[in-house]
């Protein structure tokens, strides 16, 4: 399953360490995939944070694997990795040149595709980045006109719940 | 798991995996091996199928199903039977004058599967294609209709 984590530490090579940026002040909230995660210990200095390896694409024996600190216990991702999946597949409306203002696709996937989910900054609230992988083969990152804290919730129950007005409409605009 | 569709069109090996554009061959195809799932213009589906998810040197091929989106995904999340282990009455060397010799396959490591005769998917035969993870592809001729699996996995919806 996905979850949303509070990540204070994202020392990866792809991305040189910038997921989390320095604007975006000690932490960002990103939402990771339970299965590329390996080797999760509580953190020594506090037991309400963990530390663990997180592998963007596991399918690839060439690709090598982020330290991620977090602030979230151990407790937490082990209860994600035990909630199944609405679906083993999921779709997801995709814009088109990852353009907000361009009309958008549904893309359908297997879940264990989705490595992880960024905020969109200038639009938050209607707007993420997905990041998935097309078998070992392609890294795709795409636009997707939902929320980043929508994507654990159609994943789990097939449909948003939030109750806000913006992405309830966001969703019935589909 | 293994999701039972007719196939337009696959945009590798030539395209001789085709012979029917208009009905469609039949197939068992992964689900896990399908991605980027789109509604074709013809009312069926597009999409990328990897023979070999787990090997990065496996690129994706164009494939074509008259099935919908959402009735692949339907097949998709059946219960399968059998999962852990298909059993599968192999012909070694695919030689049809051989004796058939039971092998065990994961139903995750199948890529795809179709009939031998692919008029007829009642024959005794059935053509197996498997994955030993992401190192080696293999093609197995097994005895038993292409029908007489797709019940014994119980793809079918």
């Amino acid at each position: 399953m996905y979850i949303q984590l509070t990540i204070t530490r994202f020392a990866d090579k792809r991305d040189s360490t910038r997921r989390v940026a320095p604007l975006d002040g000690t932490s960002r909230d990103i939402v990771l995939n339970t299965a590329n995660m390996s080797d999760i210990i509580v953190d020594p200095a506090d037991a309400t944070k963990c530390q663990f390896k997180y592998f963007d694409n596991p399918r690839d024996r060439r690709e090598s694997w982020a330290y991620v600190h977090a602030n979230n216990t151990v407790a937490e991702i082990i209860a994600a990795s035990d909630t199944e999946f609405h679906s083993t597949m999921i779709t997801l409306p995709i814009h088109k040149h990852n353009h907000p203002d361009e009309a958008t696709v549904d893309h359908t996937m297997p879940v264990e595709a989705i490595t992880y989910v960024d905020r969109y900054n200038p639009d938050p609230a209607n707007h993420c980045w997905i990041c998935y992988y097309n078998a070992a083969f392609k890294r795709r990152e795409v636009l997707c006109h939902y929320s980043m804290e929508d994507i654990p919730d159609i994943a789990e129950h097939g449909s948003t719940t939030s109750s806000t007005t913006e992405t309830t409409a966001t969703t019935e605009q589909r | 798991m293994l999701v039972y569709t007719r196939v337009t069109e696959w945009r590798i090996d030539s395209g001789v995996r085709v012979r029917n554009h208009t009905a469609g061959d039949k197939y068992l195809l992964n689900h896990r091996n399908m991605f980027e799932l789109h509604t074709a213009y013809t009312g069926g589906t597009w999409m990328y199928y990897f023979d070999n998810r787990n090997d990065s040197r496996c690129g994706g091929a164009y494939l074509r199903s008259v099935n919908t989106v959402a009735m692949l995904v339907t097949r998709a999340d059946y219960a399968p039977d059998h999962e852990g282990a298909v059993v599968l009455p192999a012909y070694p060397h695919n030689d049809l004058t051989e004796t058939p010799v039971n092998i065990y396959v994961p139903m995750d490591q199948i890529s795809r599967a179709w009939p031998y005769d692919k008029t007829d998917s009642t024959g005794d035969y059935t053509w197996v294609v498997y994955c030993d993870d992401g190192w080696d592809m293999k093609t197995q001729l097994c005895h038993g209709s292409f029908d007489a699996l797709v019940a014994y996995v119980n793809a079918d919806d």
